[in-house]
């Protein structure tokens, strides 16, 4: 069958979500300075190097928004309630629930590949338990049973 | 056949890849370059994809109504358009349930930190649900109203009352918590790299909706002709 | 269209008078609906004050599951003797008998709401300001559950789980009728809201005429399909 790209689909999402998880990760194990970081100094723990220098571009790019300085906490601003919950487990948590549902939905698609190969695996099994002198059984049960399956 | 099957295979492959392109380019974009907003901080990235989900969810809704209309118009006629009209319908159908799942899921998580409640009765979350329940109604219509033309005739006559259905929940669920539309919050998008980050998460979404749809079609089609054959196969063997 | 006006009257009187030999659809659904008023107090009924609030909703609550009871049963007869397409093979046409059903369907529940509303009005106290408002907001609101609901009752009729499958399908189409509905009522027997029940019964008016075309539209083109 020809519907199996869906596996493409997965190892690429997989490295996707990859490389978002351990960048983020890495990002929460550096420590929250205390004075916003200069832009010739970003916070030598960060992320390994694809994250490291888009970093460094985009922090010094916005002056203005006092928020991007190394650390995530500080967006809570003042008149909020603090919450226990943080921002960053909401993240986590959404992204974590987006990747989720979409794996279950190509593992599903697979699983219904994988049930339309075997119906018509017995399909053609059955046929040629019936007509044992024919190939397959006619012409057109023949063509599309050995459909090209990659 | 095996014509057809290597074109939508080729189709789905370029899918494939364009998509998962979009997608990372979203991802890095939302979360390397965009800022943080002022008042939410890293919670105000879940809004991206969540907004993303819920446009083409809308879109996707359109088209099972688009196709529901092509099935019971040209599909009382012609049986191919009925076949694939059908099809589009019902995967359509499940890629709209499931990004009405992540907007459903996203937007709770996003609203716990903007608002301090996981569920406010936003009016354009609260359709999102309405959009969800008709989705699911579709497919239960489908799974349980038989997959012969009398079924699929009933599912497709539901999704094209929702439009009309969708237009007047828009309007009710604005005006129900008050006299006046309520749209609580815009976005936030005040960077122009958060609105890049943005229109690049919602292309990147469109891509990946119409991958999985694409996905579900060319399944469903094989489900289609498979069943054609073993009728086939029951009427000249007996 | 005179032939299809009395061809119209023809298949409403007979559903009509069908029914009242027996009566069994509007006893059970009043029976239905009256016991839920019942249930509603026992749940809702701590604080007397506040009936204003939560009356109308219940008043809508009631209608909606009262017509679903009503609806799952109206192609009964019709499904136990074919007779929907001895129907649709008469000269009339589709749309004749799709509105000649959903009117016998509309006269069912009108008939079952009367003494169901006129017991809500009692055991919550609730009393209405605005007679006008009170009865369009539910004769619009009916008209609509009715359209809806008569189409997938009758597309529904032979399917395994339709008494489930006909709520799933038709309340998601029914929540702007429930929202518009409560606006009005609450209106119309004095709750302190600053709602316009202009709007909202043009809303309610608005849908039927949509939906009814739509519908209309779709009977025929479903039943072919």
């Amino acid at each position: 069958m020809h519907v199996t790209f869906g596996r493409w689909a997965l190892r690429l999402a997989a490295m996707a979500f990859l490389a978002v998880s351990v960048s983020a990760l890495a990002q929460e194990a550096a420590p929250v300075p205390a004075v916003p970081p200069t832009a010739a100094n970003p916070s030598a723990a960060t992320a390994p190097a694809p994250a490291a220098a888009p970093a460094a571009a985009a922090a010094p790019a916005q002056p203005a928004n006092k928020a991007w300085d190394g650390g995530w906490k500080s967006g809570v601003e003042e008149g909020q309630a603090k919450d226990e919950v943080s921002g960053e487990t909401m993240v986590v948590a959404a992204y974590g629930v987006l990747w989720l549902i979409l794996i279950l939905f190509v593992l599903r698609a697979q699983a219904q590949v994988a049930a339309l190969r075997r119906e018509s695996a017995e399909l053609k099994a059955l046929v040629e338990s019936r007509l044992p002198s024919a190939t397959a059984g006619g012409p057109r049960a023949s063509g599309t049973t050995d459909a090209p399956s990659n | 056949m095996g014509k057809g099957g290597l074109v939508s295979a080729r189709i789905g492959y370029g899918l494939t890849v364009v998509a998962a392109g979009l997608l990372t380019a979203a991802i890095y974009m939302v979360f390397f370059v965009a800022p943080l907003e002022a008042t939410l901080g890293i919670s105000q990235k879940i809004f991206y994809f969540h907004v993303g989900a819920a446009i083409n969810m809308l879109l996707s809704f359109g088209f099972c109504a688009l196709a529901g209309l092509v099935y019971l118009s040209i599909g009382g006629v012609n049986r191919r358009w009925a076949d694939i009209a059908d099809a589009v319908g019902v995967a359509t159908a499940e890629v709209g349930v499931t990004l009405g799942a992540i907007v459903l899921i996203t937007g709770p998580l996003w609203a716990r930190k903007a608002w301090g409640t996981w569920w406010t009765w936003e009016p354009r979350l609260t359709l999102s649900l309405m959009v969800f329940l008709l989705f699911l109604a579709y497919l239960a219509l489908r799974a349980f109203a038989g997959s012969d033309r009398f079924g699929r005739g009933v599912a497709a006559g539901l999704s094209i009352l929702g439009i009309p259905a969708v237009y007047f929940i828009h309007f009710a669920v604005d005006r129900w918590g008050g006299a006046h539309p309520q749209v609580v919050y815009k976005g936030g998008l005040t960077q122009p790299e958060m609105r890049i980050a943005f229109g690049l998460s919602v292309a990147a979404v469109f891509l990946l909706a119409t991958t999985l749809t694409w996905l579900r079609l060319t399944i469903e089609r094989e489900r289609q002709h498979l069943d054609e054959l073993y009728l086939e196969v029951d009427r000249r063997l007996g | 269209m005179m032939d299809e006006l009395r061809r119209y009257a023809a298949i409403v009187g007979k559903d009509l008078r069908v029914e009242f030999r027996t009566r069994e659809i509007l006893y059970t659904t009043t029976l239905f609906a009256l016991l839920l008023v019942v249930i509603f107090a026992f749940a809702f009924l701590s604080d007397p004050t506040k009936s204003r609030d939560y009356g109308p909703g219940i008043i809508w609550v009631t209608v909606l599951f009262a017509t679903t009871v009503g609806q799952n049963r109206l192609f009964d007869r019709e499904r136990e003797n074919d007779c929907l397409w001895s129907l649709l093979l008469s000269p009339a046409a589709p749309s004749t008998v799709f509105l000649s059903k959903a009117t016998a369907q509309l006269a069912f529940a009108l008939l079952m709401q009367v003494p169901t509303i006129l017991l809500i009005l009692v055991f919550f106290d609730l009393r209405v300001t605005d007679p006008f408002a009170f009865v369009a907001a539910l004769a619009l609101g009916n008209v609509a559950l009715a359209l809806v609901g008569t189409l997938f009752a009758a597309m529904l009729m032979n399917a395994r789980m339709k008494e489930v499958l006909l709520p799933l399908v038709t309340y998601p189409l029914f929540v702007p009728v429930v929202i518009a509905g409560v606006k009005v009522t609450a209106v119309a027997v004095g709750a302190p809201i600053a709602e316009d029940p202009e709007v909202w019964l043009k809303f309610l008016l608005g849908f039927d005429m949509i939906f009814g075309v739509v519908t209309v539209m779709l009977f025929g083109r479903m039943v072919r399909a």
